[in-house]
């Protein structure tokens, strides 16, 4: 196959992957009844039904509050880390980064089964506190928490890009202001600060982003107190009627995306800023930390508060939960402690083939993604042509799905396109979902690849006498084998810890550990749900620390 | 027939013309060196000629082989066109062996396996670093890695072979060992070369024939001793080889021989274009040709040497020509010297027939 066949091939697929879905779901939502069915018109109806209903509404509001509050929340304990762990001579430093890297591959059900587990009304914290105060402060099932717990979890977003652009930041810049007089704190407020302002700007759009995209969080934490975000409104809808209302969900997910996209348009703005920003750095000599003082240990201890908080308590909480039998006032933990539930996972057919089904995707699914979006890397690499800022464009369009509503979309693509019928209940329709819902993340890291080599290798290529196919088999590719590798250990990471996309896939045959984990706790099996999301933490741990030792860069 | 040959070639990037009409030939056996200042286009000549950047208009023929004609609307692809390009960075692939990375080309071209280890053995016998072959690029020297490069735009046995600066990425000293080593290994194996240069010592050690290039044009093509000893225009003579330079007005003209008046005092030289009286006009002079003696003679001025520094092979006179009235008062003016003088007055000869007057403007 000659490589413009190879490229013309690959880039079809790609746009076909990418806009059936969206276009799929833009027909659905202007047709009056479910696609499948017979006697079906074009017809604003389904609009009209949810623009009237006060749910939608009131879920768009508290889709609004959360992403507010995360934000809020999120950016200042973002850069305050940051500066903290870059900037000044907090003890650890070294180490530090890493944990505060972690929540990023935490999986959100996860942590909020952990939260419900140790903070909920009859928590073990909770219920240790009342023992020793008589009374618990706080409530987790409501808007403020899930807030709260969003914001804290978002931390580690905040902290990528305002540390790298501290660590851009050219000493040049902070020294001169030294000379000019000014003390360290007087320097990181009037003179560090405002130079990564961009880069934390831009951040703090992506949290808010991130907030409309919230799924598990609201799901575990919102559902007892009837508190819907527009994501969790579009999972309770397929209930509200009683039978399959495929085009009320296709009009929300039409919100879902209007709202997305002018949020990723403004993203990429204020990255082409930043980087710009960014770009008179310095040397990137090896800093003077800045001295704490007393306020050494202190600072530690914010961040290891923050971790605490974040990481530890909710982890503690589901694995505690996945070793005792029972739990709740007056019960001693030491009395109650089994193995039981672990052993109870085998005992399920579901629940062992979601185990094989996350490690397989995660493994071989990952493989074959990166390959895959090697490919498409690959045909538009160095390609002068309009068409390849098409791909670029269009490799957008999956950031404005969030996982659950490209699960949805992926599922309908299976039953709307006939061929594809039998693939439905496999896990390629998991695989292929997946895929597409974390595209554009890594496509932006293979072409970070391809951008590293010099294209004289390429031209050597050419001149020797090599066609382009051959250049990008035995140069392109192999040059970047370090990348794809790496690319592939992050893309494990995502694929092992995802659940929403697979929610709506869920059938037997098609279990993964997330989606089962969500499908679970919605019939209140909490002994399966903890060891299962011991199993799923176990195996992203494993994951991180093979790729910690591989040397990989946890951020793109 | 010229084993390369561009006729009118025209490139530009967007809106940026950076050729602008070159045209050259490349006789069989030949070694042409592309001279210029940096951003002149050489690179981007010698790249067109590989076919890896694409002309506007214009012609490149490799004997009776068409590579590039706008008007026949023929733009053969790098891998069709059969030539040998070494880069400057060398561009040796980092994940092959130096045996992989010279077998490459051979193995594209469907050789058997013995017939390629025969001839990477052959090829790196040649540059002698046989011994060397399982290395990667990177446990090589500068110079080591130089000539891998060259055996692997060597060993598939082009007629042609194309080299951007090749030896800019080596030191001083090996590089003017190697320039010799590498002309010969050009003309050993009787091949046509086009060696992009930036420095003019290099192209005129190593080429038959040097192509000057001036902001995408052509400034003169020529043999070495041609450009150098009678460089057709301003722009040609200051860039090749060290030299003094004087600003005057033409006071006399009588067939080629110029009479100038620079600030108040009085030259004689030889006009290389054409000159009128009362017009400005340029001199230049090498140092070489710059020469200080005791005693008065024609062709001599007394000036008053300044400072002297020694070279090592030679030392370099400056000397403070005060000039009497009207013009500047002090003019410096340098010569090569193999010994060094004494201070004090001396009277400095500028030959009238070395001394290349130009008309500016
Ligand atoms: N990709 C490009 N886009 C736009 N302009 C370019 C590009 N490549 C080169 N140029 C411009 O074309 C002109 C010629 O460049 P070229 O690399 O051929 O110069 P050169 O003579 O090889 O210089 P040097 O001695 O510095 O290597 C320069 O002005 C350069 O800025
Ligand atoms: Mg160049």
């Amino acid at each position: 196959m000659s490589f413009r066949s190879f490229r013309l091939v690959t880039l079809t697929l790609t746009v076909l992957a990418v806009l059936a879905p969206v276009l799929l779901i833009v027909y659905q939502s202007f047709l009056s009844g479910p696609f499948f069915q017979p006697r079906i018109h074009l017809s604003l109806d389904a609009y009209a039904f949810i623009l009237d209903d006060e749910d939608f509404w009131q879920a768009l509001r508290t889709s609004v509050f959360l992403a507010v509050g995360m934000t809020v929340i999120a950016v200042p304990i973002g850069v305050l880390l940051a500066f903290l762990v870059v900037r000044t001579d907090v003890p650890g430093r070294d180490w530090l980064e890493p944990l505060v890297i972690i929540p990023t591959f935490m999986s959100a059900v996860v942590l909020a089964f952990g939260y419900v587990i140790a903070l909920g009304p009859v928590g073990f914290v909770s219920l240790a506190f009342k023992s020793v105060f008589g009374t618990v402060p706080w409530y987790i099932y409501s808007e403020w928490a899930i807030a709260l717990v969003a914001g804290l979890t978002h931390v580690p977003h905040v902290y990528l890009y305002a540390a790298s652009a501290l660590r851009n930041l050219g000493s040049d810049i902070e020294e001169a202001a030294r000379t000019a007089g000014a003390g360290p704190w007087t320097v990181a407020l009037t003179v560090s600060l405002p130079m990564v302002m961009p880069a934390v700007l831009y951040a703090a759009v992506l949290v808010f982003f991130l907030g409309f995209e919230l799924f598990g969080l609201p799901l575990v934490l919102g559902d007892p107190e009837g508190v819907l975000v527009l994501s969790t409104y579009l999972f309770k809808l397929t209930n509200k009627l009683g039978v399959p209302s495929y085009q009320l969900m296709a009009v929300v997910v039409v919100a879902i995306i209007l709202i997305a996209v002018p949020l990723i348009m403004l993203q990429r703005r204020l990255l082409r800023h930043a980087a710009r920003y960014v770009s008179i750095r310095g040397k990137g000599a090896r800093k003077q930390p800045i001295r704490l003082g007393a306020w050494r240990w202190p600072a530690f201890a914010v961040v290891i508060l923050w971790f605490g908080f974040t990481v530890v308590v909710p982890m503690a909480g589901i694995t505690l939960r996945s070793l005792v039998t029972s739990w709740g006032d007056g019960v001693n933990l030491l009395s109650v402690l089994t193995l039981d539930h672990f052993r109870d996972l085998a005992e399920h057919g579901d629940v062992v083939r979601a185990i094989l089904n996350t490690l397989g995707v995660a493994v071989i699914g990952g493989a074959v993604t990166i390959a895959a979006y090697t490919s498409v890397a690959v045909s538009i690499h160095r390609w002068n042509s309009r068409w390849a800022k098409l791909v670029d464009y269009i490799a957008m369009i999956p950031r404005a799905m969030p996982g659950v509503v490209a699960g949805l979309a992926m599922l309908w693509i299976f039953l709307f396109v006939k061929p594809l019928n039998p693939l439905r209940s496999t896990m390629i329709s998991v695989w292929l979902a997946y895929s597409v819902v974390w595209f554009a993340y890594g496509l932006r890291m293979i072409s970070g690849s391809l951008l590293q080599i010099a294209p004289e290798l390429e031209e050597a290529g050419r001149t020797v006498g090599a066609t382009p196919g051959q250049v990008a088999r035995h140069i392109t590719v192999p040059l970047i084998k370090g990348g794809m590798i790496s690319a592939w250990l992050l893309i494990f990471l995502i694929f092992a810890r995802e659940y929403s996309t697979g929610v709506y896939l869920l059938a037997p045959g098609t279990e993964v550990i997330g989606s089962l984990m969500v499908s679970l706790w919605g019939t209140g099996a909490i002994d399966l749900v903890s060891a299962l999301a011991v199993v799923n933490t176990v195996i992203i741990v494993a994951g991180l620390a093979v790729a910690l030792r591989a040397g990989v860069r946890l951020h793109g | 027939m010229a084993d390369i040959l561009v006729q009118d070639l025209h490139l530009s990037y967007g809106p940026v013309d950076v050729l602008k009409g070159v045209s050259l030939a490349v006789e069989p056996g030949q070694i042409l060196a592309l001279l210029g200042a940096s951003g002149s286009g050489k690179t981007t000549l010698l790249r067109s000629v590989a076919g890896l950047e694409t002309p506007r208009a214009g012609r490149i023929v490799q004997g009776s082989n068409t590579l590039y004609d706008a008007d026949r609307r023929i733009d053969l692809a790098p891998e069709a066109r059969g030539l040998g390009f070494v880069f400057q960075s060398y561009a040796l692939w980092p994940h092959r062996t130096v045996n992989d990375n010279v077998a490459y080309p051979l193995r594209l071209r469907k050789l058997g396996r013995a017939e390629v280890e025969e001839k990477v053995k052959r090829a790196l016998g040649s540059i002698g670093l046989a011994h060397l072959g399982d290395r990667f690029p990177h446990q090589l020297s500068g110079g080591q890695q130089q000539r891998v490069a060259l055996a692997r735009a060597l060993v598939y046995e082009p007629k042609v072979i194309l080299l951007d600066e090749p030896l800019s990425n080596l030191d001083a000293k090996l590089r003017e060992e190697a320039r010799i080593w590498l002309r010969r290994l050009i003309t050993n194996l009787g091949l046509s070369a086009l060696c992009v240069t930036h420095d003019q010592v290099e192209a005129m050690a190593m080429a038959d024939r040097i192509l000057l290039l001036d902001q995408g044009r052509i400034a003169q093509n020529g043999t070495p001793r041609e450009v150098y000893e009678r460089p057709t225009s301003l722009y040609v003579a200051e860039f090749m080889g060290a030299h003094n330079r004087f600003e005057g007005t033409v006071t006399a003209l009588d067939g080629d021989r110029v009479t100038l008046d620079v600030g108040g005092r009085t030259l004689r030289g030889r006009a290389r274009g054409p000159l009128e009286v009362g017009g400005r006009a340029v001199a230049i002079i090498r140092l070489e040709r710059v020469s200080a003696r005791r005693d008065p003679g024609p062709d001599r001025v007394a000036m008053t040497l300044g400072e002297s520094l020694f070279l090592g092979d030679r030392w370099e006179l400056v000397f403070d020509w005060e000039v009497a009235s009207g013009g500047e008062t002090r003019q410096l003016v340098r010569a090569f010297a193999l010994d060094g003088l004494d201070d004090g007055v001396w009277q400095v000869e500028l030959p009238e027939q070395d001394l290349m007057v130009f008309p500016v403007g």
